[in-house]
């Protein structure tokens, strides 16, 4: 489901029309292959991402519920962290706006700091000096809750909210490359 | 029917002082860590831990609900510690999943520390964790 969301969110980066322009967008992985940590954050500095999204799903005791979008803490090394916390609070609101539309059961779990490998600056390319990419990890939603594996999984109009999450992010992303 | 009787004393008598000390003789044994930890183990994150049963081995959730199937306080201490060994709270994480099973696992470690009467070392593993986000 994880991969389904990256291809509806591609899809929709690259139907929005900016200034005439369509986004480059370029996923760490197109089929269900695991990538290591270091080796996906090395893909962003390879294309000279401005922005790296890493997406999941979280998952606990079947109960706890929410939306949460992490970021490095500013402690462990992240170079930029304003910016990635700019960004993760954009696709922050973005998701669980969405998902509360279709469900007022789920919880906004906020922007959280982190130590998340896959988000270090250095593989990233980002320095002190030098840190054009802003990046963030979202957990969409616990999807081993039955309520949120309906909505998002089994329902009939699962595709439809995954879709509607996906555009949401999608706007988000430019929102932020457009007001920084 | 009548009381036996002992030594001129009947077998009632000689109860209360049996109960007495058979009572204090027990509340002593909770309070020796070395008893207390032989005290049957529940986990706190249960739903957590039911849950996790269902994962394939080798991953962080199996892990997780291994060492939280221990029988008894000491075997939980022994199981959390090297839960948090192999995967230790100051490392690198995958993702918010990874941390809940690691930052779940040190309250449990804590919990039991406290309840088999390590006091010292759990209040360690208390500051270390951080609940407050004082970041001392």
């Amino acid at each position: 489901m994880t991969l389904d969301i990256a291809l509806l969110l591609r899809q929709a980066l690259l139907d929005l029309n900016v200034n005439g322009t369509t986004l480059k967008v370029v996923l760490t992985r197109d089929s269900d292959v695991n990538l290591g940590l270091t080796d996906r954050a090395k893909i962003a500095k390879t294309h000279q991402a401005s922005r790296f999204l890493s997406i999941h799903f979280n998952g606990f005791d079947k109960s706890a519920r929410g939306v949460e979008t992490l970021i490095r803490p500013a402690a462990n090394g992240n170079v930029n962290y304003a910016d990635d916390h700019s960004f993760a609070e954009r696709i922050q609101k973005a998701v669980f706006q969405t998902i509360r539309s279709f469900d007022p059961g789920t919880k906004d779990r906020r922007v959280k700091d982190q130590k998340l490998g896959v988000l270090s600056d250095g593989p990233m390319g980002n320095t002190a000096t030098s840190h054009p990419c802003r990046a963030c990890l979202v957990e969409i939603e616990f999807i081993d809750v039955e309520q949120v594996d309906k909505l998002l999984n089994t329902n009939p109009n699962a595709p439809a909210v995954r879709a509607a999450i996906a555009k949401a992010m999608a706007q988000a992303v430019l929102d932020d490359l457009t007001n920084g | 029917m009548g009381s036996m009787r002992f030594e001129g004393r009947t077998s009632r008598e000689w109860l209360v002082p049996v109960l007495v000390a058979g009572l204090l003789a027990g509340i002593s044994a909770c309070g020796r860590p070395e008893l207390a930890g032989r005290h049957p183990y529940t986990p706190l994150f249960r739903k957590a831990a039911e849950a996790a049963r269902a994962h394939p081995t080798g991953t962080i959730a199996s892990a997780f609900a291994e060492a939280a199937s221990a029988n008894t306080l000491d075997d939980a201490a022994r199981r959390w510690g090297a839960f948090l060994v192999r995967y230790p709270p100051d490392a690198e994480t995958e993702d918010a999943v990874q941390k809940r099973y690691i930052d779940a696992a040190r309250y449990e470690l804590i919990r039991v520390l406290y309840l088999i009467g390590k006091m010292e070392q759990g209040d360690g593993l208390f500051e270390k964790a951080d609940p407050l986000g004082l970041g001392g």
